[in-house]
């Protein structure tokens, strides 16, 4: 379904997706994970050419066969929000503040059907958000985006995104703003969809509750660079690379511990550094660490880890 | 002693046909070095309460102490000044895109003149590397921050001039796991050296249990349990707070994730959560509704708990 290849994204002339490969087949949720602010956006936004300020230098991101790096923007338009939706970190700021939900709802789908009715629009927007828990949909339909509460936006946009059935779903953090029953239900719907249209989905979380109970697969990214790639399973009870152990040793829990934060600072975004971008902060770090980018390491059909310190 | 009292907070707001009864009657109090947590069904009106405290929104009805002032009904600034902060839900509104990173969060005390232009540029460069974040992009446009380095902008921008209560409106929920953590450290900290005193909103139930020593429930504009922090979630007592925590997603072993729906029709009760209460009957609709002392915690009248 989405295949990404060597994909090397720039802002200006720092790099901040480094060769970041990544596959999701038809029908099959996967998660991304990993720091703040290592690239994860940057790269789902750059699946549909969102970021004007980004621009990707090398590698290739087929879809459906097709390359979506040598699509012109009308191409991509024609994909975006019908075949492919995208779901933003930042729900309210990327709806349009003169426009009632409603509206809203009526253009997505119109953008693509240019015979789409009004009523039937909002009664099919009407019956996503009842499975979200948004039960006041004739108020939200008659409101503007700062009308409503962060959970409620966040949710509104998860239903529009939904509105075209789309193939691909790409959603940035989608749960951040809602509280847990609300999350259950959206978990609990993109499974539905997936069941009922095959749909794929690539998100970006960092709730790892959310990466348990949602994804095939998870990928954990550091520094622009994916370190490790495995089922769920995988990741979650058997991490191999130091990151995502100490990671998954951060998680909050409920019985008022004081979780444990890693030492140190994210990496600089620099070409001139070479080796695993972890390093720094790793207490398992060698000498060769700093020199080289670590080899990928096969430690099951699905399991790969980049990490000079793991091995079979 | 008493840093904010809260008293009967009440708020609507008018939209294009409906009204919207956002806060119903809201009373809560925050010691000095104490950290509320304020949780709840989103669009319960946690952010309104923040906003109505940090006097960017006014109230209909109701009172608000701060720091021995009635502060209800005054100019922001002159009330409660530098001592009062806040981080948005929305960090990235919040900032003006024209500055960088160090000028942005220099700002947040720029009109108190409590620091030389030295002094403040040195202890801005040390907030921003304390939330971790990276040297190089001092200068960097704010603009141009990730989803997650933007909550960290804003968190050291709220914290710089030492104020005496910090609001955090979903101040880690773009955070990684280890982010959080830190920040989490960050006001363990300011509680414990300098007596600073958070509301803490958030969505995490786990992250209120390592810093909140009292916890307050909200459901549809109302506190509906409030007690100490960690027996609240440990042992809930109203329906609403059960269901809450029950909805946690585990990090270990899936199941299937049960669908809410409403259990009965909505009938006019004063309980907003009549639909939807496992434990609801006929003395819910007729009940009257006020706030019962269960030993050391408060839950708005349940006839569940009888
Ligand atoms: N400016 C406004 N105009 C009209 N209604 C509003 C406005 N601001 C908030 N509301 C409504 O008030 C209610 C409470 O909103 P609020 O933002 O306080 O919720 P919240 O508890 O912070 O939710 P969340 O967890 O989703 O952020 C919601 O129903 C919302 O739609
Ligand atoms: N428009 C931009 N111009 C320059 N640098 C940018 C721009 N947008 C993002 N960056 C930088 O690129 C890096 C990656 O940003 P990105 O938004 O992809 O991070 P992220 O992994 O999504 O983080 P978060 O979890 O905090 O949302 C960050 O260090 C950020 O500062
Ligand atoms: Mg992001
Ligand atoms: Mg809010």
């Amino acid at each position: 379904m989405l295949d990404i290849n060597n994909l090397s994204v720039y802002y200006g002339k720092t790099r901040v997706v480094r060769n970041l490969s990544l596959k999701v087949n038809d029908g099959e949720i996967v998660c991304i994970v990993g720091e703040s602010g290592c690239g994860k956006s940057t790269a789902l936004k750059s699946v549909l050419m969102l970021d004007k300020n980004a621009s990707v230098k090398s590698g290739s991101i087929i879809f459906n066969g097709k390359d979506i790096t040598k699509l012109n923007s009308a191409q991509v338009r024609q994909i975006r929000g019908l075949e492919i939706a995208m779901i933003f970190q930042n729900a309210f700021l990327s709806m349009d503040p003169t426009k009632t939900i409603g509206h809203l709802f009526y253009e997505t789908v119109k953008a693509h059907n240019k015979k789409a009715k009004k009523e039937e629009c909002l009664k099919k927007a009407e019956d996503i958000m009842k499975k979200l828990r948004l039960w006041e949909t004739e108020r939200i339909f008659t409101s503007y985006p700062f009308e409503l509460s962060g959970g409620m936006c966040q949710r509104t946009a998860i239903a529009a995104a939904m509105m075209n059935t789309p193939q691909l779903i790409l959603a940035d953090e989608p749960t951040s703003a809602l509280d847990v029953t609300a999350q259950a239900q959206v978990i609990r719907l993109l499974k539905q969809v997936k069941e009922n249209y095959n749909t794929s989905m690539l998100i970006v979380t960092h709730n790892m509750g959310v990466v348990a109970n949602l994804a095939d697969k998870a990928a954990v990214m550091y520094g622009g660079s994916i370190m490790e790639f495995g089922s769920t399973d995988d990741i979650i009870n058997n991490p191999a690379h130091p990151y995502t152990k100490a990671l998954i040793k951060a998680v909050p829990e409920m019985n008022g511990k004081i979780p444990e934060a890693i030492e140190g600072l994210p990496p600089e975004f620099n070409d001139d550094i070479s080796g695993c971008p972890f390093a720094p902060r790793c207490s398992m770090a060698k000498d060769i660490c700093y020199k080289k980018f670590p080899e990928k390491i096969v430690l099951s059909e699905n399991h790969t880890v980049y990490c000079n310190c793991c091995s079979l | 002693m008493c840093l904010l009292k809260v008293t009967g907070l009440t708020k609507t707001y008018k939209n294009k046909k409906d009204i919207v009864y956002a806060l119903k009657g809201i009373d809560f109090t925050i010691d000095q070095g104490q950290c509320l947590g304020l949780v709840g069904e989103s669009g319960c009106g946690k952010s309104t309460t923040a906003e109505i405290i940090a006097r960017l929104t006014k109230e209909d009805s109701g009172t608000i102490e701060f720091n021995g002032k009635v502060i209800t009904g005054q100019k922001r600034l002159k009330c409660i000044g530098k001592d009062l902060q806040m981080v948005f839900q929305n960090p990235k509104d919040s900032f003006d895109p024209k500055y960088s990173l160090l000028d942005s969060v220099m700002m947040g005390a720029d009109s108190y003149n409590l620091y030389s232009k030295t002094e403040l540029r040195q202890r801005a460069q040390e907030l921003i590397k304390y939330v971790g974040l990276k040297e190089s992009y001092m200068n960097k446009g704010i603009d141009s921050l990730s989803g997650g380095e933007c909550q960290k902008a804003s968190i050291a921008r709220a914290v710089i001039c030492s104020p005496k209560l910090i609001i955090f409106d979903e101040a880690t929920s773009a955070l990684d796991v280890s982010v959080q953590a830190q920040i989490i450290g960050l006001m363990i900290k300011l509680k414990e050296e300098k007596g600073v005193s958070f509301l803490f909103i958030t969505h995490d139930l786990a992250l209120t249990s390592s810093v909140c020593d009292n916890i307050a429930v909200m459901y549809s504009g109302r506190i509906i349990e409030y007690g100490p922090c960690r027996k609240v979630l440990k042992n809930p007592v109203h329906p609403y707070t059960k269901q809450l925590i029950s909805s946690v997603l585990p990090m270990k072993g899936k199941g299937e994730i049960p669908e809410f729906n409403a259990l009965r029709k909505d009938q006019s009760t004063n309980c907003d959560y009549y639909a939807f209460c496992p434990k609801a009957d006929k003395k819910c609709i007729e009940g009257p509704l006020q706030m019962v002392q269960i030993k050391e915690r408060q839950v708005l009248c349940c006839h569940a708990n009888d």
